[in-house]
């Protein structure tokens, strides 16, 4: 049962939900379900309303229509709005008729000059409103009442010669009733031009720039965007799509009747709007007007075939529409706060009581003044010094919140200088054998900053994961590594769902969501070796260069990864139920390990922990602030040998000088501490330590135990390390 | 015009023989399958029985909802099934409508065209598909297996002799104005056609307008308000359907010109065009009964679907009979709208 | 929903408390005026309640103990009495002199020697366990208020949190601990008691209601002043101007509220977790690194954002008569003068302990 709980909560489908809203694709997805939900409906409710020759129908009846939505939704995304569609699409049908029936004409050059006519109305409408400042509405509006009376009285003069007319081309009727693998033409013509619409809106320039100026004309101008003529070419653009959709329809239907065209821009209107564009222009795709197309076509189709009468199909799609813009327009604001209360997805992470922390209490734990009266360097001339390391010169690097390596020159760490400067959240840092630092930059991937101070990126991506939603092929929270004798780089990528810093709620959602990574410098090639990791955090090669030590700050524990030797490939904890939050692990001079203990457990956390419902109510009902989370604002520094035997501990009661405990470096018989959220570096001295031992000889001077180099890891991303 | 009266007469009365042999038949078929007159009745369930007609309307207003009522009545006494589809005037859902029915392959599929050209294609690759196809009132430019409705040419002719008679030869200003309904539709199209043709003969008659009012009484009432101000001294309006001219009757009488300005119609027989007249709005009415034009449809497919040919092969016409309609005693040329 | 629910309780249940954590504004603004306040004398550990008797001299309850402290800043302090129990409230009447609330077992008198003069212990046979305030009219009776049934008043936070039905009470008796009544009965957890100026009625302070109501002297149906306070409202006094001083232990936090409608995850909290390492109000004594941290705690480069939401929290109102906050005075979330729980007033000047950090202030009374 509780296995079964385990599973629901790791695999919650919360954090599909909540991945899933995340992505931009997202954002029309009423409209695409009830478009589905409608073809559905009818699917059960018509006799073979799904099968082949149906629709081909379908698709042959829809085109036009989205045609002249998807110029709706041209002039709406720019901004404005053009009434004029319908009209322009009518006396488009009419011209087609006019031209190849009445005069003859050879059909390309009836395309050509029809055309021409959309983008000549769509001049006029743009003139008028780019450069002459008229009002979209009413400029468009005027339009459509000029070229519908123009229309009526056209028609009406050549309705003989219409009536009459036939034309026997075979292009044309191939036109009106060709296929192309199946498809009718008019809907292969609206794929294509759909998907160069998109493309256009949102990769070539003066498409997006038509974009930028419906989203807001004073930020555009200001970038440097020609407004008017991009909003000039939105409506010649427009004009010439409903005057395309005209053509279509002449070819389809060979007729121009007196009511083609009317009210079709308030169709188009509201298929704009149904599928989510919103009407103040700049938000919405050409795929959401297509949509809402959809839906408006299917309801009108489906409800006349089922032979419903004719007022109430109109009262029903009314109705219909209404309610889904309602519920649309509600769900577009409202998405943000949805996914603010989903995202979060709480797992179970079951604790036993750690040992005692109790001053006095006998425990390794036992909290002592060992770290109270430490030397501070560097005190509030750095910002967040995370991980701290010193090289052969003594010198100490550190990193800073603002995106910089920060160097305190040897030999009294008083002269600061800005080593270099990477951007993003610079953490662990490890010296390859170059004297080069490497540091885990969060946000950004892996850096390298050389001894002449270029930086050079190591690797910025890993493979994705092929079954999220999420694309996690990107580094997210670099948090850690250390570097094998072969120069293979093994860092911690401590959560692909959380940015840094809100590393707490990956704390509170206590997920896997984590992995440890592994960087070859001979393929130059990064692959993840264990996925699934609740925040996996300090990264340490062992002593002995066979084994990669990490924690799982979340589950408190350490782990060995084996990366060379008979265990190659063999994960195992070594360390369980530690009483507080592991960080960063370094090697110790006597062959053991340092270790910051970032946090401390609290009984009612791990309660907590224990009860995912709790933690979702939680999140539901209190704002994030409020919610409970790791304690990190008390640490101390532990050391545990190859075992994962914990043998002491230093404390600084209280976290007066060291709250935030995130790293320590021994080095030359001191122990440096760092903390991701301090405002200084911290020094004891090491009683009867080694005063020669730096970290750098440890790794790469003569002195290193030679491993066997190791083999090549094994991808493990199949091997779940969570709660 | 009594010539007429007879020979509707006369077709009712073949009407209700021919009902009352069915009824008399489907009496004796089980009894005595050998008989002649069983077997005949035989062949006809045979043929009718189970059969799909599709029917596609415009829309349904009144006189369309006559005529649904008529054929379902007889449908469902035959055992033929009828699927209807309403487009609510709208071409293009329409159009639709028919492109699908086709594709379901009724055995009977019974159009009223919007215009002529709209469902021309369709009508065709219908019969292609071995679908019959009628045509009701309002014909395409694609013939088919049948045609039930107004002769238009005939009716455009007999009321254009009637205004004629009443606008022309010094009998008033002579000025006439046309309102036509959809202008590419056959029934408006052909009638106007007719009609010019017959005022052509006729120098007194000046037709001052003829614009097209969509079947809607707004627009027609646009277009007469329009054509009083420029013509004061119209004699007569000639249109071609009862609701639309209400419109224009509308306007005459808010003139002031009821009695100068002559209403000539041609309608389907529809009550209110009766109560009209006998207001005083319509002057004339050359009317034909949407009942028995119903059940003309009717016959039609009784014959189609009794006809082993296939689709394409007959290009049959059941032309209606008109009535003039010029006073309360005319009343039966209208037919009741039924209580439901 | 809620709205809806909101809108009936407000018409059916005008007395209810309502769900919302009222926002600090208006009176309760907040300020460092409490944190900036003068100290008085060293840190007196766990001080409780003070009274001024009518020469001046200021009785402090701390502990098992009861101290008298004289000027200059009442920094001369002695032991004036000692108990085998906590003292809370303390009062002065003159009828009666000092009086001293014991837990577990009652009222009584203290003679100027230090000697218990006598006690009140079991009105109508229901023994006061739990006395929390106590008042005095000018006319000799006492009123006492009886927080709880189950839980003596050291066990504040378990009674908060067990949820219990409201058990508390309100007793009158006479200036000789004798002839008590129960004017009041089933409330929740009352805490501040005073006399109005007018000596008519009674303020009566409950804290898990968070509400101040108002009885008159001889019992009967109270009407509620205050609904609905943004901290756990405690001991009130009378000031000068008419007004009212009213010590607020700890600020409400929806973490509080809501681990308040978590039965199960309540229950096993206090099951498996030490009191003080409790998530919920504390008065910001005993720090411990164990215990619960909230997203809003979390140090930022090594500093405690005072508006993070508070475990603990100092916070003094004063109210006009009736029950507004007319300012107020707050050590915020990275304070150090949490945990206040009575405030008196003499000669110009307002007197606040904080019993999470054992201190006195002295806070300006201004017009």
């Amino acid at each position: 049962m509780n296995a079964l709980r385990r599973l629901w909560y790791r695999y919650s489908p919360q954090l599909i939900i909540g991945e899933l809203l995340e992505k931009r694709w997202m954002e029309p997805i009423v409209p695409f379900t009830l478009m589905l939900l409608v073809f559905a409906a009818f699917i059960v409710t018509i006799p073979s309303y799904a099968s082949i020759v149906q629709l081909q129908q379908l698709m042959r009846s829809f085109p036009e229509q989205a045609f002249v939505a998807m110029a709706m939704a041209l002039s709406i995304l720019s901004g404005g709005i053009d009434l004029s569609v319908g009209a322009v699409f009518a006396m488009a049908d009419f011209l087609t008729l006019y031209f190849l029936q009445v005069q003859d004409w050879p059909l390309p050059l009836t395309i050509v000059a029809v055309l021409a006519w959309g983008a000549l109305i769509g001049a006029v409408n743009g003139g008028l409103i780019a450069y002459a400042k008229t009002r979209p509405f009413l400029t468009t509006m005027v339009v459509l009442i000029i070229l519908r009376a123009a229309y009526n009285k056209i028609t009406g003069v050549y309705a003989a010669e219409l009536a009459g007319a036939s034309v026997d081309s075979a292009a044309w009727d191939f036109l009106g009733a060709g296929f192309v693998f199946g498809i009718p033409i008019n809907m292969v013509c609206l794929i294509v031009i759909g998907a160069i619409a998109h493309l256009y809106l949102t990769r070539i320039r003066s498409g997006v720039h038509i974009m930028a100026v419906g989203s807001s004309r004073k930020a555009a101008r200001h970038a440097g965007i020609n407004v008017q003529r991009s909003l000039f070419l939105a409506y010649v653009l427009a004009g010439m799509l409903s005057a395309l959709a005209g053509l279509l329809y002449a070819a389809r239907q060979n007729s121009a009747g007196t009511d083609t065209g009317v009210g079709w821009e308030v169709n188009a209107l509201a298929a704009a709007v149904l599928g989510g564009i919103s009407l103040a222009g700049g938000r919405g795709t050409i795929s959401r007007a297509l949509m809402g197309a959809a839906i408006i076509f299917l309801l009108i189709n489906g409800l006349v075939q089922l032979g419903t009468h004719g007022s109430l199909t109109s009262a029903a799609i009314g109705a219909i529409l209404l309610a889904a813009v309602a519920f649309n327009v509600k769900f577009v604001k409202n998405k943000g706060k949805i996914l603010q209360k989903i995202y979060v997805s709480p797992s179970l992470v079951e604790f036993s009581p750690p040992a005692s922390i109790e001053r006095g209490g006998g425990t390794v734990f036992a909290e002592n003044d060992r770290l109270k009266d430490s030397e501070a360097i560097a005190l509030d001339k750095i910002e967040g010094p995370e991980d701290i390391i010193l090289d052969r010169s003594d010198n100490l690097y550190t990193v800073n919140r603002n995106g910089s390596i920060i160097r305190f020159l040897a030999p009294n760490y008083e002269k600061r200088e800005e080593f270099a400067r990477i951007g993003g959240r610079p953490l662990g840092m490890a010296i390859d054998r170059d004297e080069s630092i490497i540091v885990c930059v969060a946000g950004m991937g892996v850096y390298g900053v050389r001894q002449d101070r270029t930086i050079f990126k190591v690797t910025d991506e890993t493979n994705r994961t092929w079954y999220r939603f999420k694309d996690d092929s990107r580094l997210w929270l670099a948090d850690d590594l250390d570097i094998a004798a072969d120069g293979k780089i093994y860092f911690s990528d401590a959560t692909t769902r959380y940015d840094l810093s809100e590393w707490a709620l990956d704390g509170f959602e206590g997920r896997g969501n984590g992995r440890l990574v592994c960087y070859d410098p001979a393929t130059k090639t990064t692959r993840t070796v264990l996925a699934n990791l609740a925040f996996p955090n300090g990264v340490c090669i062992s002593h002995d260069g066979q084994a990669v030590l990490w924690v799982s700050t979340w589950l408190c524990r350490i782990y060995r990864y084996w990366i060379a030797g008979p265990q190659t490939g063999k994960l195992e904890i070594i360390a369980d139920n530690l009483p507080g939050y592991p960080d960063n692990i370094n090697r110790a001079s006597d062959g053991n390990y340092w270790l910051a203990l970032v946090g401390l457990r609290s009984p009612v956390y791990d309660i907590a922990m224990a009860d995912p419902s709790f933690r979702t109510r939680m999140v539901k009902q209190i704002p994030p602030d409020e919610w409970l989370c790791p304690g990190i604002n008390f640490g101390c520094v532990v050391k545990f040998d190859d075992n994962g035997e914990v043998l002491e501990s230093l404390w600084d009661p209280g976290g007066v000088s060291h709250p935030t405990i995130t790293s320590m470096r021994e080095h030359k018989g001191y122990l440096y501490i760092g903390g991701l959220e301090n405002n200084r570096i911290g020094r004891v001295p090491l009683p009867g330590a080694d005063k020669s031992w730096t970290g750098w000889d440890s790794y790469w001077g003569d002195k290193t135990k030679k491993g066997a180099a190791s083999a090549v890891a094994h991808a493990r991303a199949d091997h779940v390390v969570s709660a | 015009m009594s010539n007429n009266t007879n020979s509707i007469l006369s077709f009712m009365r073949a009407g209700v023989a021919g009902v009352a042999l069915t009824i008399a038949a489907s009496a004796f078929a089980p009894a005595q399958a050998a008989d002649p007159r069983a077997d005949l009745y035989a062949k006809f369930e045979k043929a009718v029985k189970g059969k799909t007609v599709a029917w596609v309307p415009v829309w349904v207003g009144v006189l369309e909802g006559e005529w649904t009522r008529v054929m379902k009545a007889h449908f469902d006494d035959y055992g033929i099934k009828m699927v209807m589809r309403d487009p609510n005037l709208k071409s293009d859902v329409q159009l639709q409508a028919v492109s699908t029915l086709i594709n379901e392959k009724p055995d009977i599929l019974i159009v009223q065209n919007p215009t002529t050209t709209l469902l021309a294609r369709e009508l065709k690759r219908a019969m292609e598909s071995g679908i019959k196809v009628i045509q009701v009132n309002m014909a395409s430019n694609q013939l088919t297996d049948a045609y039930v409705g107004a002769d238009v040419p005939k009716l455009g002719r007999s009321i254009a002799n009637e205004v004629i008679k009443a606008c022309g030869g010094g009998k008033g200003s002579g000025k006439i104005a046309i309102l036509q309904g959809e202008a590419t539709a056959a029934y408006s199209f052909d009638m106007t056609k007719a009609a010019m043709e017959v005022f052509s003969k006729d120098p007194s008659i000046k037709v001052v307008s003829s614009q097209p009012t969509n079947w809607d009484a707004n627009k027609a009432a646009e277009v007469t308000t329009n054509v009083l101000q420029q013509n004061p001294d119209l004699c007569g309006i000639m249109s071609v359907w009862g609701p639309q001219t209400a419109g224009a009757a509308q306007v005459v009488k808010n003139a002031g010109k009821q009695g100068q300005v002559k209403i000539f119609v041609a309608s389907d027989g529809q009550p209110a065009d009766c109560d009209m007249l006998e207001q005083g709005l319509f002057y004339k009415n050359l009317s034909y009964r949407a009942d028995t034009q119903g059940e003309a449809i009717v016959n039609a497919v009784l014959t189609l679907l009794q006809d082993p040919r296939p689709a394409g092969s007959t290009q049959l016409a059941y032309y209606t009979t008109n009535y003039w309609v010029s006073s309360k005693a005319d009343r039966q040329y209208c037919f009741t709208v039924p209580k439901e | 929903m809620s709205l809806a629910r909101d809108i009936v309780d407000r018409i059916f249940f005008p007395d209810r408390d309502v769900h919302a954590i009222p926002v600090l504004d208006g009176g309760f603004s907040p300020n460092e005026r409490l944190e900036r306040a003068p100290v008085l004398g060293d840190t007196l550990k766990s001080a409780d309640a003070l009274v001024f008797d009518d020469r001046g001299v200021l009785y402090v309850s701390a502990g098992l103990q009861i101290l008298a402290c004289a000027a200059p800043d009442f920094s001369e302090r002695k032991v004036l009495a000692e108990f085998d129990a906590n003292v809370g409230a303390l009062a002065w009447s003159a009828h009666t002199g000092l009086l001293a609330c014991v837990s577990g077992r009652g009222v009584c008198a203290v003679d100027a020697d230090g000697a218990v003069a006598g006690w009140l212990e079991q009105p109508d046979g229901d023994p006061v366990r739990c006395p929390t305030a106590v008042a005095c009219a000018v006319e000799g009776t006492i009123y006492l208020t009886d927080g709880s049934r189950h839980n003596p008043f050291e066990q504040w936070q378990a009674d908060l949190m067990q949820k219990r039905p409201p058990s508390g009470r309100v007793i009158a008796c006479g200036a000789d601990l004798r002839g008590a009544c129960v004017l009041a009965d089933n409330l929740d957890w009352p805490a501040g008691i005073v006399v109005t100026h007018d000596e008519r009625s009674l303020y009566v302070v409950e804290s898990w209601a968070h509400r101040l109501s108002k009885f008159d002297c001889a019992g009967g149906k109270p009407r509620v002043a205050v609904k609905n306070f943004a901290g756990y409202p405690s001991r009130i006094s009378r000031a000068s101007d008419g007004g009212y001083w009213l010590a607020l232990f700890a600020l409400r936090t929806q973490l509080t509220e809501f681990i308040l409608r978590e039965h199960e995850f309540r229950a096993r909290m206090m099951n498996e977790v030490p009191q003080h390492l409790w998530a919920g109000p504390s008065l910001g004594d005993g720090f411990d690194p164990r215990e619960p941290t909230q997203i809003g705690r979390i140090k930022k480069l090594g500093i405690q954002k005072p508006w993070a939401p508070p475990r603990s929290y100092g916070l003094v109102a004063r109210l006009d008569a009736l029950g507004n906050a007319v300012e107020s005075f707050h050590s915020r979330a990275s304070g150090r003068f949490h945990g206040v729980t009575c405030v008196v007033e003499r000669d110009g000047r307002a007197l606040a302990v904080s019993k999470g950090h054992g201190k006195i202030a002295a806070l300006p009374v201004d017009g």
